[in-house]
């Protein structure tokens, strides 16, 4: 069944009996996996080797996910942080994107859900971050940094400055949930954090000029609550 | 208590005639008005006597007579003083006025002077009567305002051991001495007795609730007084055989009315906190448990998808962990529900509310769908510039893929739902349109009730009949509504309609 590693992942929880149930899935499907149960533990793990992605439990007791989030982030700048949450811990799951988060899953999941998460932050790790001024496609929708032009289907589409700005943060992490503090900082700059009106005025321009129908995009999705994701074409 | 009872002559049962003589009571009562008038006129003899012994002049002698007068007018009154005083000249004239022992008078000067005597009698009795009387009538109202007192102090004060009906009536009789006591509850309809009423005295103190006035029933010596709470009669209030005036009757009444509202708020108080208590506790059990089953669920869960995911089993294999893997997941649904369910119950619920777009909130909910086929059956209608509304997105949103999943559960397969968002000034209204069951006029306000489903939808799958009576609960808390038009023809409409920010309650 074995076949080569589809990547070294760590799994952080509390619950003995949820770790067992993943490790053994996970093990199967050709993931090479460690376990650790609380956030010290998995902060030496991490030390000591090198892991593709984390799957990192939020609440856990000492050291919360958002703690260890926060430190993994700090000396593993390329690990790829998959946090687990519930359904009841919204504000949770924005303070560790925030801190550092990359992506986040809610429990209970299935396991084809998880996998698919999974494969695309093991790739994400090991092609590492993209080249800045290199073209980002995404499905039709074409970015080309250096010249600052935006095409669908080779059509070129009128970008605004800070439009520009917006879609190609978002689409430079597509995939990504992106939370709107993280999106004011990034495009307006470190000063902003809370004008949510500003975002969803633009995301509202951007959605009329990119998707076939606005009223439901392809592309730009509303995390609701959240922030905003780029979705990859499945 | 007993010190307070002033002497009331009037009530005096002359027992030593019954004792002497062994006279009747009536006999009794008859002679007893005599007695004033023997005592003045013993008094008068004694005088006389005195006076007559002592030698003393007219003037002298007048004056002590004029004594005797006033001692009678204070004690009993005007008319026994007047008869003392006509006695009184009739033995000034006969002893001391010459000629002696005849009633002729030969000075004119002596004829003024019993003239001016009488007259000053009269006067003098009439008027220390009448301050008698009044000082009398002062004690008299002293006594009433202290019973009336002593009576608030009791009633007000609640006994919960007691039903506060009978209660009051037994203290208002005890203290005001009174035969009986009829309260008539018109809020309960319940009517209370203390003591031996007259028999009609209940139907009598109904019919002064209904009249809603105060009577006076002569014949019985009762009062009949409407309880009222502002102007609004809400009982009534009958009081046999005790002496009682007019304005102490309707102070009592009053009292009474009080008294039961006081009680009756206070059984209010006390349920609301019993079932405030009951629904914590309730709520606390389905909370734990809830988080309890979602545990074992969610391992349960992993490892069935996680098996079937790993592959390699056989046909009925694959089948059956399937079978395990949808069934987990619904009951995991159904604890989430519950615990949704809970946590809105919790009195100290409040949705966090901001400025979010209806539209977006529907995205999500949609996207949370579990399979793409689902998720295109859903058409979105916005305006070009859509109003903000007032919501909890995290709330308003489990409120929506409650409706969302409902409208897929009761829809033709495959047929089109349309959700569409339209805007005012004061609210933004999001209907969910689907082709298919129609709900009947009568369920429809009780298909938000909670554990009801309407006929014809029990054997569905997926539901308890939680899910419409939670979106209810959520778009309460926010102030805004929700409701279901239905016609087999057009098909199914949910609405909700939140204020928009501008209108914010």
């Amino acid at each position: 069944m074995m076949t080569t590693s589809q990547g070294n992942i760590l799994i952080v929880d509390d619950d003995p009996k949820f770790r067992r149930a993943l490790h053994s899935t996970l093990h199967t499907l050709g993931f090479e996996i460690m376990e650790s149960w609380n956030g010290e533990e998995a902060i030496k793990e991490v030390k000591n080797r090198r892991f593709d992605v984390v799957l990192l439990d939020i609440n856990m007791p000492g050291m919360g996910g958002v703690e260890t989030c926060r430190a993994l982030r700090r000396f593993s700048p390329g690990l790829q942080i998959l946090i687990l949450t519930v359904r009841e811990s919204e504000d949770d799951k924005i303070e560790a994107l925030d801190a550092g988060a990359d992506d986040y899953i809610t429990k209970p999941f299935s396991i084809p859900e998880l996998v698919a998460r999974l494969k695309a932050a093991v790739r994400r790790a090991r092609t590492g971050p993209p080249e800045t001024n290199k073209a980002i496609v995404v499905g039709n929708i074409e970015l080309d940094p250096e010249r600052r032009t935006v095409r669908k289907k080779q059509e070129f589409l009128h970008l605004t400055p800070k439009q520009f700005d917006l879609l190609h943060y978002l689409m430079a992490h597509a995939g990504l949930p992106i939370t709107h503090a993280r999106l004011l900082h990034a495009v307006w700059g470190p000063e902003y954090g809370h004008e949510l009106e500003y975002l969803r005025t633009y995301i509202h321009q951007l959605r009329e000029k990119l998707e076939d129908d606005p009223a439901s995009p392809q592309y730009l999705l509303t995390e609701a609550w959240l922030g905003y994701r780029f979705s990859e074409p499945e | 208590m007993g010190a307070m009872k002033p002497a009331r002559p009037a009530k005096v049962d002359h027992e030593w005639l019954r004792d002497v003589w062994g006279l009747s009571r009536a006999a009794r009562a008859k002679l007893a008005v005599l007695v004033p008038y023997c005592c003045s006129l013993a008094a008068v003899a004694i005088c006389t006597w005195l006076a007559f012994h002592l030698g003393l002049n007219l003037a002298s002698s007048g004056f002590l007579y004029l004594v005797v007068v006033v001692l009678v007018a204070v004690h009993w009154g005007f008319w026994a003083a007047t008869a003392t005083s006509i006695v009184a000249v009739a033995c000034l004239n006969y002893f001391f006025v010459p000629p002696l022992f005849t009633f002729g008078v030969s000075d004119p000067e002596n004829l003024v002077a019993l003239g001016a005597f009488e007259f000053t009698a009269l006067v003098t009795s009439r008027l220390s009567h009448r301050a008698q009387v009044r000082a009398a009538e002062a004690i008299a109202e002293r006594h009433d305002s202290e019973r009336l007192y002593q009576t608030s102090r009791q009633i007000l004060l609640p006994d919960k051991s007691r039903e506060p009906g009978s209660f009051i009536a037994s203290r208002v009789r005890e203290v005001f001495e009174l035969r009986a006591v009829v309260l008539f509850d018109a809020v309960s309809a319940s009517t209370y007795v203390s003591g031996s009423s007259p028999p009609d005295a209940e139907q009598r103190a109904r019919a002064a609730y209904f009249v809603n006035s105060d009577t006076f029933d002569s014949d019985s010596n009762t009062w009949f007084c409407p309880l009222r709470l502002g102007v609004r009669p809400v009982g009534a209030l009958a009081l046999c055989e005790g002496k009682m005036t007019s304005l102490m009757a309707t102070a009592l009444a009053s009292l009474c009315a009080i008294a039961m509202e006081r009680a009756r708020s206070f059984e209010k108080e006390c349920r609301i906190e019993a079932a405030r208590q009951a629904e914590q506790l309730r709520t606390a059990v389905l909370d734990a448990l809830a988080h309890e089953f979602k545990t074992p669920l969610s391992i349960i869960w992993t490892s069935s998808s996680g098996l079937l995911a790993a592959g390699g089993m056989s046909d009925t294999q694959t089948e059956l962990v399937a079978l395990v893997d949808e069934q987990a997941r619904k009951l995991n649904d159904l604890a989430s529900q519950l615990l949704g369910a809970a946590k809105l119950d919790n009195t100290e619920f409040k949705p966090q509310r901001e400025p979010l777009l209806l539209s977006d909130l529907a995205n999500a909910a949609i996207r949370s769908l579990e399979r793409q086929e689902w998720r295109d059956r859903f058409h979105l209608h916005i305006p070009v510039h859509e109003t903000s509304a007032l919501a909890d997105g995290k709330l308003i949103t489990s409120a929506l893929g409650q409706i969302v999943d409902n409208a897929i559960k009761y829809s033709i397969p495959g047929s089109p739902i349309d959700i569409r968002v339209e805007g005012s000034e004061a609210e933004t209204v999001l209907t969910v349109r689907n082709q298919g069951l129609a709900i009947a006029p009568a369920d429809r306000e009780r298909i938000f009730e909670r554990f009801y489903r309407a006929p014809g939808t029990q054997h569905r799958p997926g539901g308890i009949g939680l899910g419409l009576s939670i979106v209810k609960r959520i778009v309460d808390a926010h102030h805004g509504r929700v409701w279901v038009e239905s016609a087999p023809d057009s098909g199914t409409l949910f609405s909700i309609a939140l204020p928009t920010a501008a209108n914010k309650p």
